[in-house]
């Protein structure tokens, strides 16, 4: 192909160019690389913090909007915004907390066809003064039949109020949602951080939505995101879904993901206005328990995250309902270990010792 | 895609039915909530009414995604025009935006839309802009997938220069109507009241409205049936 018949797509555009070459290999017999499907189930509940009482309470006056300052600000949790490389494709040491898989640049782009399959349930407390937000997820990444990853994160990192659960193409996921950009152009986290710079303050849920449902509808479906999207601003707590397509639903609790219907069937049953924080969590992880048990695409561990007004708990692997049960009292052993002749570190950055009191240099 | 995946990747769309009806000094707007995905019923509540300025609602049917976005764009259109005009928006003008966008993007947007308002210079008014962008100004107006069962029942019960109370009550029993026929439409019922003296949204849970042909009491459980009936056949009553 020369240079000339190669089209750059227009800025911001995303080229199909090679969808026709594509389809000319798969009738030539070229065997597709298969997607990665995380099979998921994401919850998100809202809640009220104060046993519900007689009368319902008056809404407080609208607080003035507050400037972003660095101290008041809370960190994000440390697992999802720290950038390491383990892949847990090695043997796990048997008896270690599973951790988050965390991949770089490269290994991300190497597993992007991974899929998640999620659920993602979420619920509300009352609505006259309710206290936060609760967003639970499974963690089980499947490739076909097979699990990929047993402990993935789905609950992603959108700003320090506002949590972002993703069902669907990980990558894809992944990408609009995190900080990793491959396919898509923006990301709207960074955006939103951007976003944050520029206002001085903090960021509202409606904003994460708009950008999202509008990136989402711009790439007709083709972009297989379904996100469940719940943060704590100014205005309150908010609980919205987006669908691949752009369309945003916004209710009091939401499952999505293969395991939604299992999980519905939970919050349809046992939920309640009014709902406590930890009456909230327990509901939420029996409707993600319920996912992980009656979803083949669901599985393995199950994530809270509770948001509150200026207060985030990531619970990342809250219930651990599938242990593995037959573990080796003896651990590994590798024979043959290879005998270490040698020793030396050599230090990349050379540490360099600074004299005081010398001449100064002269002429 | 196994069938247990195909209806979550569906486009998420609202089998619906939306009605407006013009009434002595206003328009109603009605709409029933059920949004589905496929066979699933991704929202039970939803709102398909959708404000686009504080005197025009728009009520959507066909692509969840579609609608909200034409909603969104629309409104601000109407955002600025109001400013730049220095007065609220009529209703024609509302709807003609809305007829340019689904006119223009015929061939990528699937969506039926009802604009209805009010407005100091026509009063009341009505328009509906079904699939391909055509508008039509009208007394009453109905879309969706449920408005097919309800042709014959507007033709018969429709009356020009209803009192608001007639003309609500008229919007309900037809919105159940609709839902008690078809299977894309169900939930409750939201109305939306439009006159000059400012906008009153209604809710009508199921119990609202009476049982039509054949339908059964809303039970807790199909055992509380069973249990309870004496005869051989459970589900008669």
């Amino acid at each position: 192909m020369s240079k000339v018949a190669i089209d750059v797509p227009p800025k911001g555009g995303f080229s199909f160019d090679l969808c026709r070459r594509n389809e000319m290999l798969s009738k030539k017999g070229v065997q597709a690389p298969s997607f990665l499907k995380t099979g998921t189930t994401i919850v998100g509940l809202v809640f009220q913090s104060s046993a519900a009482t007689a009368a319902p309470p008056t809404l407080p006056p609208p607080p003035p909007l507050p400037l972003l300052k660095p101290s008041s600000a809370s960190p994000p949790p440390t697992i999802s915004t720290k950038i390491k490389t383990t892949l847990y494709f090695f043997v796990p040491i048997p008896g270690a907390q599973p951790h988050a898989v965390i991949l770089d640049v490269e290994e991300r782009w190497l597993l992007r066809h991974l899929r998640v399959p999620t659920r993602i349930l979420q619920r509300f407390g009352s609505k006259l003064s309710p206290d936060g937000v609760i967003l639970g997820a499974d963690t089980r990444a499947t490739e076909g039949p097979i699990v990929a990853d047993k402990n993935c994160e789905k609950i992603h990192f959108m700003a320090p109020n506002i949590y972002c659960c993703g069902a669907g193409t990980a990558a894809d996921t992944e990408a609009v949602t995190g900080i990793f950009n491959f396919n898509v152009l923006y990301m709207v986290s960074s955006q939103l951080k951007l976003h944050r710079y520029h206002t001085g303050r903090e960021s509202r849920v409606v904003t994460a939505l708009t950008l999202l449902k509008s990136h989402l509808f711009s790439y007709q479906g083709y972009v297989q995101a379904a996100l469940v999207l719940g943060g704590v601003d100014v205005t309150g707590p908010h609980l919205h879904t987006i669908y691949p397509h752009g369309s945003t639903d916004t209710l009091p609790f939401v499952t999505m993901g293969s395991g939604s219907l299992a999980a519905m069937a939970i919050f349809e049953s046992k939920y309640r206005e009014g709902l406590t924080r930890d009456e909230g969590v327990n509901l939420v992880t029996e409707a993600i328990c319920s996912g992980i048990f009656n979803d083949l695409g669901s599985g393995s561990n199950v994530d809270v995250c509770v948001i509150t007004k200026g207060n985030t708990d990531y619970l990342r692997n809250h219930k651990l309902p599938n242990p593995r049960t037959y573990v080796n009292a003896k651990g590994y052993s590798f024979t043959k270990k290879t005998e270490v002749l040698l020793t030396k570190i050599t230090p990349l950055r050379e540490k360099v010792e600074v004299i005081e009191g010398g001449d100064a240099m002269e002429e | 895609m196994d069938p247990s995946m195909a209806d979550l990747n569906s486009p998420h769309s609202m089998g619906t039915t939306i009605i407006g009806v013009t009434y002595d000094g206003g328009v109603i707007l009605g709409a029933d909530s059920r949004t589905s995905t496929g066979m699933y019923v991704a929202n039970r509540a939803s709102d398909k009414i959708t404000k686009l300025t504080d005197n025009v609602y728009l009520c959507r049917s066909g692509s969840a995604a579609d609608s909200q976005i034409v909603s969104d764009y629309v409104r601000y259109y109407l955002h600025q025009h109001t400013i730049q005009l220095g007065q609220p928006a009529t209703v024609k003008v509302a709807a003609n935006l809305v007829r340019l966008i689904s006119y223009n993007n015929k061939n990528m947007l699937q969506t039926g839309l009802i604009v209805g308002g009010w407005d100091k210079y026509n009063g009341g008014k009505i328009y509906g802009v079904p699939l391909g962008g055509t508008i039509i100004e009208q007394p009453f107006a109905i879309g969706g997938s449920g408005s097919t069962y309800l042709y014959g029942f507007f033709d018969q019960e429709w009356k020009d220069g209803m009192t608001k109370d007639e003309a609500e009550k008229l919007v309900v029993k037809a919105v159940s109507l609709a839902i008690a026929r078809d299977g894309a439409s169900g939930g409750f019922v939201r109305t939306v009241i439009i006159n000059s003296e400012g906008v009153t949204r209604n809710f009508y849970p199921g119990d609202a409205f009476p049982l039509w042909h054949e339908e059964l009491e809303p039970q807790n459980s199909l055992l509380d049936i069973l249990s309870s009936s004496s005869s051989s056949e459970p589900m008669v009553s």
